[in-house]
């Protein structure tokens, strides 16, 4: 058990995207990766690597990769980077 | 005047556009009502657009919401007011009622806005998205959710970030702060050019007033702005060795002449400049820059740093003519000038005034350092050096005379070390260099040997100012000090440059010129005046704001601009940055400031070289990235660069509004449940936790994520389980209400999970099933046929393994019995719904009552739905009970059918024909006769 007493200040977590996406952009040019691997590769919590991932993706700097139904995760690109 | 025939501007006010507040104004539009609807969010439609899809049918709650949302949208008897708030109503007689109301700035023009959403990803702020229940980030400029009616941006500010707000020159902080956090450090200084010139100066001199307003202050200490600007600056110049742009192409044919170089000429110049118009510059001195150039020394402010922000102001055609003093304001405007801008700061320091002080070897602190800055610095090497005054010029001279060798350098001031004007860091700096600083001191005179000056007699000072905090020292002349001294500088304050005007423009009494504080217009027509000169002595970016401030009024001057109030600084309050602080400190990580390096004390005093070193990338990025972004928007602009619509406008204000209706309908909704007051089920402690709303939106075509996966990890679920009465039929909470719609919620969630992935396993853990409205049991049987567990037990208590996974603990009622333990890997709280407290503040004349758990009273809901013990005030749907929404639906046609009739009654009638003589005894009569 985690004995968590509670998850960081979701405004701050938030905020962490905008710092730390070049860092996430910087593993997913490596090639396409799930969120615990990003989390390992960022040594990061998984929680928060997934809030970054999804704002990444709802503004278009990742897209996610079809999975298999025998898969439990996705994996996520870099989308075309604009210039 | 509304169809009732009232006099009234609406017949209706329906206050909420959820699906019963658009239901009502729908059917009340269609009978010919007049209807106001006004909805707090940016979008109409409430929670129901933001579901899945609805129960017991499985329809799309988009496709059957968006239609109604675009109907009362554009229905012809109703206007729609989003993103407003109605204030307050008040009865005013004959059963009408006054309604003041707040339309929100959105700052976005929507006539203008196509909702094309490009200001998103340019933002630089995110905050929690409230339309994904917090599970994913927004921008701050953002459109509500894809389906929002109407589809218009808005941006989301609370007020100016302190540090914006307490900037002179209008500099905005947090916006070059949030684009060096997202790495966009040329943006961040194009984004400071804009609002304000000498980029580089102000990151090395600047006194920082943003940083003392920092609300990072209140926890581990402020952002090191002034050390972000040196390090973007810095970075800009190393790759811009010249300015990007030209002179402007439109010209405006006008001239204006500026009266001095300093940080308010230049700024008047650089924004003149940028205007259009043709700016001359005149500057006595044989270099521009004034106070920048020959005030400050090398060590805090490089003169190539100067002359690069320099270059930007020149780049837009300005010229500047060195050596060329102005003496005649009047000469000047005839010599073809439209426009005058005095900005001649001080001319030097105030005298000393004691015997003594013509002596060779006492110096005024200016000359001191205008020679120590030229090259020709006086030979104080090897020499007990005194400074007299307390403020930056004396630190600065004191600290300038031990880098040229000095032996000694003590510093007297009258105040004490509290009320020393210079800044405490600067007077901590001049110590470690090896000043010694000696408070609440006086001059008595100056002491000479052999035609020199060879001492200082000092008079004990006992105060300071008056009880109205005005300079006026006191002193205690029995206690007298002489102190041993070769080198004297003097830096007990600074006079205006003012003389030369004297005869043309009015002065005040200590020499500044008298302006017009909000233009700056001076007593001479087309000449105005801003800087030391006017304000005296002052901060550079206090001078560079006037300069900004004059270069607005000019404009307006030399465009003949009719004088409708328009004011120079129109910025929003400011964000409460307590309440900011607070809700950073709510398990918030500790981040402590980065210092800023400087060198060893032994290694600065070698040379002027600057003592202080840049932050580097990384220091720079992570210490933006501990702003708290206390206005939320950062005024970084991004948006207004991104939008092709030309639609941002971060000048809108609120607007106020009242009016008058002759009915008012009260369609709040609810509130949902804060799952977090139930700690054991461990909602904002664990990932993945979430609540009912919450598995709604994952389940949405328009979800947070790109599928169906959990909060954690971004695993797709396998084994899932929802906790029904999750903060509902439960005492401990008080609220021992049923939710109504949490077992069908979930069985819905259920079902949709099992389509979204059909090999998860599902169970639902109840109490009892509520399954009440048509074709709702037949809803339940079909989750069982799907294979949906039902777990029949209270859950006591959850808890997070490692993985992120959870185990539910629960008494098993139906089964073996006893406590029992299942593992998951996600758990959907089944929160409930609340009464929302939000109408009753709306009456400040007495509120409809409440009714026993606090939601508005029906007076009759078997007979008269929809009625409030306050006639011509009408209940809808959830504000009055928990309702699914084909109950709310069917309570808000009830509802609006009363309303009508209320209207109806209220419709003026032809006065009977009085015949007093018949009319002696009261009869009763049946009240529809009456009607009639």
């Amino acid at each position: 058990m985690t004995g968590k007493e509670y998850l960081r200040n979701l405004g701050e977590v938030l905020r962490d995207e905008l710092y730390e996406r070049d860092r996430v952009a910087a593993a997913l040019r490596e090639g396409p990766k799930t969120i615990p691997e990003l989390a390992t590769t960022l040594r990061v919590p998984a929680p928060e690597v997934t809030k970054w991932v999804m704002a990444m993706r709802r503004y278009g700097r990742v897209r996610d990769l079809p999975k298999a139904r025998s898969e439990d995760y996705y994996r996520y690109q870099l989308a075309e980077e604009t210039p | 005047m509304a169809a009732d025939g009232a006099k009234t501007d609406y017949d209706v006010l329906v206050v909420g556009a959820g699906v019963g507040g658009m239901e009502s104004a729908l059917t009340l539009g269609d009978m010919g009502f007049k209807v106001l609807v006004v909805e707090k969010e940016p979008s109409v439609g409430g929670r129901m657009i933001l579901l899945s899809k609805v129960f017991p049918t499985l329809d799309c709650a988009s496709c059957i919401s968006t239609p109604k949302m675009a109907a009362v949208n554009n229905h012809p008897n109703v206007r729609t007011l989003v993103y407003s708030e109605v204030d307050d109503i008040t009865p005013v007689g004959d059963g009408a009622f006054k309604v003041r109301l707040t339309r929100k700035p959105t700052f976005v023009d929507a006539a203008k806005c196509t909702g094309c959403a490009l200001c998103e990803p340019a933002c630089t702020v995110a905050v929690p998205d409230e339309f994904n229940y917090d599970l994913a980030a927004r921008r701050a400029a953002h459109i509500a959710f894809p389906q929002a009616v109407p589809k218009k941006a808005i941006i989301t500010r609370v007020g100016t970030s302190p540090c914006s707000f307490s900037c002179p020159a209008g500099v905005k902080p947090h916006g070059y702060i949030s684009l060096v956090r997202s790495g966009q450090y040329d943006k961040a200084f194009r984004q400071h050019l804009d609002d304000a010139p000498l980029v580089g100066v102000l990151s090395r001199a600047c006194y920082a007033p943003c940083e003392d307003q920092c609300s990072r202050a209140e926890l581990e200490g402020t952002v090191p702005i002034r050390g972000i600007k040196r390090f973007m600056a810095d970075r800009y110049y190393a790759g811009h060795p010249a300015p990007e742009y030209g002179p402007p192409t439109e010209r405006r044919g006008q001239r204006v002449a500026v009266v001095g170089s300093g940080p308010a000429g230049l700024a008047a110049a650089f924004f003149l400049g940028r205007n259009g118009y043709d700016v001359t510059v005149f500057e006595a001195d044989r270099e521009p820059g004034g106070i920048m150039r020959w005030g400050i020394p090398s060590y805090r402010l490089p003169k190539e740093v100067l002359a690069r922000d320099l270059a930007n102001i020149t780049a837009l055609g300005v010229r500047i003519e060195t050596a060329h003093p102005v003496t005649s304001l009047k000469a000047l405007r005839e010599s073809g000038f439209d426009a005058v801008f005095v900005a001649a700061g001080d001319r030097g320091g105030r005298k000393l005034s004691v015997p003594g002080e013509e002596l060779p070897g006492v110096i005024d602190s200016m000359e001191f350092l205008h020679r120590v800055n030229d090259g020709q610095a006086p030979d104080v090497a090897g020499k007990a050096v005194v400074v007299i005054g307390g403020g930056n010029v004396a630190i600065d001279s004191a600290r300038s005379a031990l880098r040229l060798g000095a032996r000694s350098v003590r510093l007297y001031c009258l105040e004490s070390r509290t009320e020393m004007p210079a800044h405490p860091w600067e007077v901590q700096e001049a110590e470690d260099e090896g000043v010694v600083i000696t408070n609440s001191w006086g001059v008595g005179q100056v002491v000479g040997y052999d035609r020199r000056v060879s001492g200082v007699e000092l008079i004990r000072c006992t105060s300071v100012f008056d009880a109205e905090h005005r300079f006026r020292p006191t002193f205690d002349p029995t206690v007298r000090e002489t102190v041993p001294g070769e080198v004297l500088i003097t830096a007990i304050g600074l006079s205006p440059n003012t003389q030369a005007f004297a005869t043309e423009l009015a002065l005040r009494r200590n020499g500044t010129i008298e302006v017009d504080p909000e233009t700056l217009a001076t007593s001479m027509a087309g000449v105005f005046a801003g800087g030391d000169a006017v304000t005296g002595p002052t901060m550079i970016v206090t001078s560079i704001g006037q300069g900004k401030r004059a270069a607005f009024h000019i404009d307006r001057f030399l465009r003949k601009a009719p004088d409708d109030g328009l004011r120079f600084d129109d910025r929003l309050p400011v964000a409460d940055r307590s309440a900011v602080a607070a809700r950073a400190r709510e398990h918030g990580t500790r981040r402590d400031p980065i210092p800023i390096v400087r060198l060893p004390v032994a290694e600065r005093l070698t040379s002027f070289a600057p003592y202080e070193l840049a932050m580097g990338e990384a220091a720079a990025r992570a210490s933006a990235n501990r702003c708290l972004d206390c206005g939320v928007c950062s005024e970084c602009r991004e948006c207004v660069a991104a939008c092709p619509a030309d639609a941002i406008d971060l000048d809108m204000r609120a607007r106020h509004e009242a009016v008058t209706v002759g009915s008012v309908a009260l369609a709040t909704g609810f509130s949902p449940f804060d799952a977090r007051q139930k700690p054991a089920f461990g909602f904002g402690r664990f990932a993945n936790v979430i609540t009912g709303p919450q598995m709604d939106r994952i389940l949405a075509p328009t979800r947070p994520f790109n599928a169906v996966v959990r909060p954690s990890d971004g695993k797709a679920p396998t084994n899932v389980a929802f906790l029904l009465c999750a903060g509902s039929r439960d005492e401990q909470v008080g609220n021992r209400l049923c939710s109504r719609v949490c077992c069908m919620y979930s069985m819905k969630q259920a079902q949709l999970l099992m389509g979204a992935i059909p090999l998860a396993d599902v169970t639902i853990y109840y109490i009892d099933i509520r399954a009440f409205g048509k074709g709702y049991e037949e809803f339940f049987q079909q989750t069982k046929g799907m294979g949906v567990y039902f777990t029949r037990g209270k859950v006591s208590r959850v808890e997070e393994t490692d993985s992120n996974d959870l185990i539910v603990h629960y008494e098993d009622i139906e089964g073996d019995g006893g406590p029992k333990e299942a593992r998951h890997d996600l758990v959907v709280l089944a929160t409930g719904l609340l009464p929302n407290q939000g109408a009753f503040r709306l009456f400040p004349e007495g509120a409809p009552e409440k009714d026993a758990h606090s939601y508005v009273r029906e007076t009759n809901e078997e007979l008269e739905p929809g009625r409030t013990s306050l006639p011509g005030v009408f209940v809808i749907g959830s504000a009055t009970a928990v309702r699914d929404i084909p109950d709310t639906i069917l309570h808000s046609e009830a509802a609006s059918a009363q309303i009508a009739a209320y209207l109806k009654r209220r419709e003026p009638k032809p006065p009977l024909p009085i015949e007093p003589a018949s009319i002696e005894v009261p009869v009763l009569v049946p009240r529809a006769e009456a009607k009639a």
